[in-house]
């Protein structure tokens, strides 16, 4: 029964990522809009100070962990496009037709989707060395980005996959993605430091996800403080769970739809 | 095996598909759906494979409900779409690999199993392309082999044998016998009457959501299509009036048309034994008027004609294993 389960998630994992791989203008471009961003906000922002840094720093610095995480977050986000076109083309009535688990299969595909944005997430803080971003390598930084990123990545893949199952359309889940996308972003603390924003956005950015990722991997990355992996991780943890069981709800019940 | 009680089917627009169905099959047969456009074929297949809610009803597979089916009834059972619901970005094979870990085959088993369907649905020259470049027939055949990749003991098909070429058809008839031989059942959705008439054990005629036959294809042509006496002539015998006067005499309810050279003599029901004796008196009467007969024959109609005569409709084209150049006269009434 496990090894059937392993099997399942192999193949969807396996698949999604043969899908992505054959898609190499997407590919290509989904890595290049990140770059565009760090280049256009690091390069538009050079001037500016942002406070309580340590010397040495300057905003590239603090922009590339943000940058990192928007990969992650604008990359999730498209995750259940993949699910739309499934939909559409009658080819996911075929999958939920088999005796296969759908956790496992959702999983699969959700992994293959945030390895995929690990690696271009690693993609962009090399790239940003490249620029001469200076960070500070350990292994408890990078492991708590990793972590940091993983957990998000399912969040947000997860909600992507939902939309897509409730949704059904690829019009739905472009709306989706650009009125969830940009208010994230721009709400956080990816781009501009929480101190430095008007009283009533901080309140916000301080619940905002993103701001809780870009903040622990900033702190152990860029500052060197690697903060200890207690609420702010519990919170992350409590939100990926619960969307990855509406996401894995929202696909057993697809077949009664 | 399939149990169907009081089955009714209405769209949200009050469309009836379905009204009032009871239907059971056994195992080991194969069992055709046939009917019109509309007629309600495909809601019924749909139906039995759990795709379909009834509106009323109840229906039974391998004893188990197909509305919320269990993942043992998912392996037991495959319902192959008309659509081709295959992801074109991938291979033939990639796909039959895929869907065989879905259905939880591994190891050497799948493999084999794998080479099996490509041998089987002659699939090895374009099985490792991806799909979007396939032309119809051989998405069709890629279709079927991955619905059938766990060996499933109850097989829905519906209008397997749409794009696919005379060889394609073999393949797939080909199929569902020798999985009936291994102890399969077979419920098929399909116009290829012909197909049916060879292959089939069991037809059931759909008009308008009901069942209006239901039994062997060799029952339901004898029951209903009528037989015909055929005799082709060096001449055309359309205006021949004593030849009229003689079929009204002898057989007062057949019905007599003319298509050139070829004269048909159909009755509405005749007895095997009294063939003979009609022909016979015939060719007398041909002897007799100096016309020479340079062929004659008695003639069953397939399964089309029964098909015809069940649904009241009339036939564009004539039935099939009828000369193509033949067309419906209108024959006078004796």
């Amino acid at each position: 029964m496990i090894n059937k389960h392993i099997a399942t998630f192999y193949a969807a994992f396996i698949r999604t990522w043969l899908k992505t791989l054959r898609r190499p203008v997407a590919l290509t471009f989904s890595l290049f809009q990140p770059l565009m961003w760090m280049l256009f906000f690091g390069f538009l922002f050079h001037r500016y100070t942002v406070e309580n840094m340590p010397p040495g720093l300057e905003y590239l610095d603090f922009l590339v962990p943000g940058i990192c995480a928007m990969t992650v977050l604008f990359g999730a986000s498209q995750s259940g496009i993949e699910l739309i076109r499934d939909i559409q083309s009658k080819f996911l009535t075929r999958v939920t037709a088999t005796p296969a688990a759908k956790s496992m299969i959702l999983g699969g595909k959700i992994t293959a989707d945030v390895s995929r944005l690990l690696i271009q997430s690693f993609i962009v803080l090399v790239l940003g060395l490249a620029l001469g971003t200076k960070l500070n390598f350990s292994f408890l930084s990078l492991a708590q980005m990793i972590v940091n990123l993983t957990l998000f990545g399912i969040a947000f893949c997860s909600l992507s996959c939902l939309i897509a199952l409730k949704a059904k359309s690829q019009e739905n889940m472009a709306t989706f993605v650009h009125i969830v996308n940009m208010p994230i972003l721009f709400t956080s603390t990816a781009l501009v430091p929480n101190k430095q924003m008007p009283e009533w956005l901080a309140h916000i950015a301080h619940y905002n996800p993103l701001s809780l990722v870009v903040d622990n991997i900033r702190s152990s990355l860029v500052f060197g403080k690697p903060v200890c992996f207690g609420y702010d991780l519990m919170l992350l943890t409590g939100l990926t769970g619960g969307l990855l069981v509406l996401s894995v709800w929202a696909f057993r019940t697809f077949y009664l739809d | 095996m399939i149990l169907l009680e009081r089955i009714n089917k209405k769209y949200s627009k009050g469309v009836t598909a379905i009204d009032g169905i009871n239907l059971q099959i056994s195992g080991g047969s194969i069992v055709a759906i046939i009917g019109a456009n509309g007629s309600g074929k495909s809601t019924l297949l749909k139906i039995i494979a759990g795709q379909v809610k009834p509106s009323q009803g109840k229906v039974s597979t391998f004893g188990c409900n197909t509305i919320q089916p269990h993942s043992s009834l998912k392996n037991k059972t495959t319902y192959i779409s008309q659509e081709k619901n295959l992801d074109p970005e991938m291979t033939g094979m990639e796909l039959l690999q895929y869907f065989s870990a879905l259905y939880g085959l591994s190891g050497k088993f799948a493999r084999q199993n794998i080479m099996s369907l490509i041998d089987n649905f002659s699939m090895k020259t374009f099985v490792h392309r991806k799909v979007s470049g396939y032309s119809g027939g051989q998405k069709q055949r890629l279709h079927i082999a991955v619905g059938v990749i766990h060996n499933p003991e109850l097989l829905l098909l519906d209008e397997p044998g749409s794009a696919l070429d005379p060889e394609g058809k073999a393949l797939i008839w080909n199929f569902i016998c020798r999985s009936q031989q291994q102890g399969s059942t077979t419920i098929i959705v399909d116009h290829d009457l012909e197909s049916i008439r060879q292959h089939c054990t069991r037809v059931i005629l759909l008009d308008q959501g009901h069942i209006i036959a239901d039994d062997t294809p060799a029952a339901i042509i004898k029951k209903y299509s009528k037989p015909l006496l055929q005799f082709t002539t060096q001449y055309c015998l359309a205006t021949m009036q004593p030849l009229v006067e003689f079929c009204h005499k002898q057989w007062p309810d057949s019905h007599l048309s003319f298509n050139n050279t070829l004269t048909t003599l159909k009755f509405s029901d005749i007895s095997e034994k009294d063939r003979p004796t009609i022909m016979l008196k015939l060719l007398q009467f041909f002897y007799n008027n100096h016309i020479v007969v340079t062929e004659c024959f008695w003639h069953q109609p397939g399964l089309a004609a029964a098909y015809f005569q069940l649904t009241g409709k009339k036939a564009d084209k004539p039935p099939q294993n009828q000369n193509k150049h033949q067309k419906r006269t209108k024959g006078r009434r004796h």
